[in-house]
């Protein structure tokens, strides 16, 4: 595999992140104060979807996993036709705000990331 | 050789577009379906990257619309999966998509085999 110093995309990372965050708030926000506001819902899963993507190539698994679960949430919402309910708002409410802590970890030094051997 | 990245996340859009051009790559970036669906008329490149999730058009809409123009079919595509998407991948062949590459897990070589065996199948 060639190697890839991911160091050099770190600030990238965390300015991309944090504007997903930022977005993924608002439409919960949005969805907060009415269930069947179909842009937001869609803009929620793309923002998670993302987030889950660049976390991924980056290493970061808690992030991408968690993200992965937003997604997966605001997807099956989408393709079924059916709104997010009030609780799981509030719980994805809850898993951006860990998000939140987790990306600032990365941005303290916190936590490491991997080049492509497995190195830290 | 030219590549249309179809791809809306920043992020994805630098680190792709840098390594392709490490390698000698002409680059065009589109950041959503409609402007992929223009660039893949007026760049006209030899293969698109297409990222699946965007606003406006996402990647579906830019396969459906391709394969229903004659010059469009004739230009490559490889869709960009990610962890969680295994039903979109089969979607995406379905429609039309000549290869997928996971965008979560870099491996130029393998980026660039996969591009090869997609380039000679014509």
């Amino acid at each position: 595999m060639t190697q890839v110093d991911f160091s050099d995309y770190k600030s990238l990372y965390l300015q991309t992140a944090k504007e997903y965050l930022e977005k993924m708030q608002s439409d919960l926000d949005k969805l907060s104060n009415d269930l069947s506001d179909k842009i937001a819902l869609k803009d929620l899963y793309i923002s998670s979807h993302s987030l889950k993507s660049q976390s991924q190539i980056m290493k970061f698994t808690d992030i991408s996993d968690l993200s992965l679960d937003i997604e997966t949430a605001s997807k099956d919402a989408l393709e079924s036709n059916a709104k997010l309910s009030s609780q799981a708002i509030l719980d994805i409410k809850k898993s951006v705000e860990i998000l939140k802590e987790l990306i600032h970890d990365v941005e303290s030094g916190r936590v490491k990331y991997e080049n492509s051997n497995g190195q830290t | 050789m030219k590549i249309l990245l179809v791809e809306d996340d920043k992020f994805f859009q630098k680190f792709y577009s840098n390594k392709l051009r490490e390698n000698k790559v002409e680059v065009e970036i589109a950041g959503d379906g409609e402007e992929g669906l223009a660039k893949m008329k007026s760049f006209n490149p030899d293969l698109v990257l297409l990222d699946l999730i965007m606003p406006k058009m996402d990647g579906f809409g830019v396969l459906i619309a391709r394969s229903q123009d004659e010059s469009l079919k004739k230009i490559p595509v490889i869709v960009f999966s990610t962890l969680g998407q295994e039903k979109d991948i089969a979607k995406a062949e379905e429609l039309g998509a000549n290869s997928y590459i996971n965008k979560g897990f870099f491996d130029f070589n393998n980026l660039v085999n996969v591009i090869n065996k997609v380039m000679k199948s014509g």
